[in-house]
């Protein structure tokens, strides 16, 4: 191992310009995944706080009486995914109906009856808050006796769905392209070092050296260029976070989970990028 | 009998029949030499031994490995029980002399200390201890070539394969390699060393295999020749 170290460090040492361009790349690569993924994160956190507010509002036939009302709820109750159901009775409604119209009291003493329905305004858990799901429940409600009417944030269901989906696969994209320009280019900076130690492969191989041990040095020095342009992409990032927390608060910037992820990103990068190189140059 | 070709051929690039038809034994102990202009199939027939090339048809048994069974992981294991040393002496340039001979036990995970005795050890046999902090390009052809044998010899192989090994070492160096090779068979290294060099190959009372167009021409035993040298 010790030797497999020294060897990879040599390489380093020997080629000064390649292995800065190749840090280089393996950096601002991962910077600039590591950066999308923040935004993600951040942008999933603006969303959950959104998330918390979508709600069915069933609205419900003026004939029904007390009993028929309690009958509902617990009906409603059953679905799987409702999590909370409030009763708002036409009188809260009228009074909450009032407090908006506060302002303009003379539109409200033209209301001579309540025209408000009573409605259940139905929360429901975290996961089933997708497009799909609320559509689900919203009809499965609405074919319930008694219900007049259903209604839901069709349109910001939709949009933040799109919103996280869009990101994610941006994230993906960005991912696997940036992922590939840094295998590429490690896997051709170990190209030129299989090259340079191509009589010592040769020697190696002929006094019966195991493949393990001759690929190791290589193996390894691919892993470095990943693991310091994770770190180094790290400390941009986080850098970068620190001076803009100082005009924008509450940014999120999960740093183990970031870090850990940016770094050990590169070093499966960079050890892809050799093992590539190695199984082509060294045919064995 | 170490080594045994068994209806040998080797085409290279399709239709081009570097060996054809090679029927051959190498007992233990041998001292024989491969005899044959440029282009006879001597290095081809060294490396299918050393297992460097597969060959097209036919097999060779080398001590318990057969080349129709071995498997790719055993090589370096086969390797490790053959010595080679070739024409253009193949050492490590960034290396020292001690470094180069060590290198060969170092791949194989031995201990630093069971290297070192064995290296110093090997130095002394060869009488290259003065040499042994210098590099490759401050000692002359036939030094390097004596290193080269050193690194072979390091593993205690029971073979040693020479290529050409004279072929880059003044006439003065080439007696000293030739004295070393028959040294160390002496000793109970088997010895198969190729060459296109008649006037080595006349003065020496041992085995002569002759090659020509990949097939052998001739097999002269050592004990023969030896009669009527
Ligand atoms: N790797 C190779 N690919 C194609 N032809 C080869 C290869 N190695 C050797 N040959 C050919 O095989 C023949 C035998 O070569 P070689 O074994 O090197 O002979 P020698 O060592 O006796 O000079 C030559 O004609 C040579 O050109
Ligand atoms: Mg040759």
């Amino acid at each position: 191992m010790g030797y497999a170290v020294n060897e990879a460090f040599r390489s380093f040492k020997e080629r000064k310009t390649t292995t800065f361009l190749t840090i280089g790349v393996t950096t601002a690569s991962l910077f600039i995944i590591g950066l999308f993924l923040l935004v993600t994160v951040n942008l999933l956190e603006i969303i959950d706080i959104f998330k918390t507010r979508v709600e069915i509002t069933a609205f419900l036939k003026d004939d029904m009486d007390k009993e028929n009302i309690e009958k509902l709820q617990k009906e409603i109750l059953t679905i799987g995914g409702v999590e909370e159901i409030v009763f708002i009775s036409k009188e809260k409604a009228m009074e909450e109906f009032s407090k908006e119209l506060q302002d303009t009291p003379e539109l409200l003493s033209a209301i001579k009856t309540n025209p408000l329905p009573a409605s259940f305004r139905i929360k429901l858990e975290d996961r089933f808050k997708t497009k799909e799901a609320v559509a689900k429940i919203s009809s499965m409600i609405e074919n319930m006796l008694g219900v007049e009417e259903v209604r839901y944030g069709e349109k910001t269901v939709e949009r933040l769905q799109k919103i996280i989906t869009g990101g994610v696969i941006l994230d993906l994209i960005l991912g696997i392209a940036l992922g590939l320009a840094s295998i590429f280019v490690v896997s051709n900076t170990i190209k030129l070092t299989l090259i340079t130690r191509g009589d010592a492969i040769e020697i190696m191989k002929l006094v019966g050296a195991k493949s393990g041990f001759i690929r190791r040095p290589f193996l390894l020095e691919g892993f470095f260029y990943g693991l310091f342009g994770g770190f180094f992409a790290s400390c941009v990032l986080f850098g970068l976070y620190k001076l803009v927390t100082i005009k924008f608060h509450g940014i999120i910037f999960p740093v183990k989970e970031l870090v850990g992820g940016i770094v050990i990103f590169g070093c499966v990068l960079g050890y892809i990028g050799s093992a590539i190189s190695i199984r082509k140059f060294l045919k064995m | 009998m170490i080594i045994e070709f068994k209806d040998i051929s080797k085409v290279y690039k399709k239709d081009w029949r570097a060996l054809n038809d090679i029927n051959l034994e190498i007992d233990k102990g041998e001292f024989a030499f491969l005899l044959g202009p440029t282009g006879a199939g001597k290095s081809t027939l060294l490396k299918i031994i050393y297992m460097d090339e597969r060959p097209t048809t036919g097999e060779i048994t080398v001590l318990n490995y057969s080349s129709k069974t071995i498997k790719g992981k055993d090589i370096p294991h086969l390797r490790r029980k053959v010595g080679v040393i070739f024409q253009d002496f193949k050492l490590l340039s960034d290396r020292n002399v001690f470094d180069n001979i060590a290198f060969s036990l170092e791949v194989t995970g031995a201990a630093k200390k069971y290297i070192k005795r064995k290296v110093l050890e090997v130095l002394t046999d060869l009488r290259l201890q003065h040499r042994r902090s210098q590099y490759p390009y401050q000692i002359s052809g036939g030094e390097q070539q004596k290193v080269a044998i050193g690194r072979a010899l390091v593993k205690e192989p029971f073979i040693l394969l020479a290529d050409e090994p004279t072929g880059n070492v003044d006439p003065e160096g080439s007696e000293e390699i030739i004295d070393l090779l028959k040294d160390i068979n002496a000793k109970g290294t088997t010895i198969l060393m190729a060459t296109h060099n008649l006037d080595i190959v006349k003065s020496l009372p041992f085995r002569v295999i002759s090659m020509e167009h990949g097939e052998i021409k001739g097999d002269e035993d050592g004990l023969r020749r030896k009669r009527s040298l």
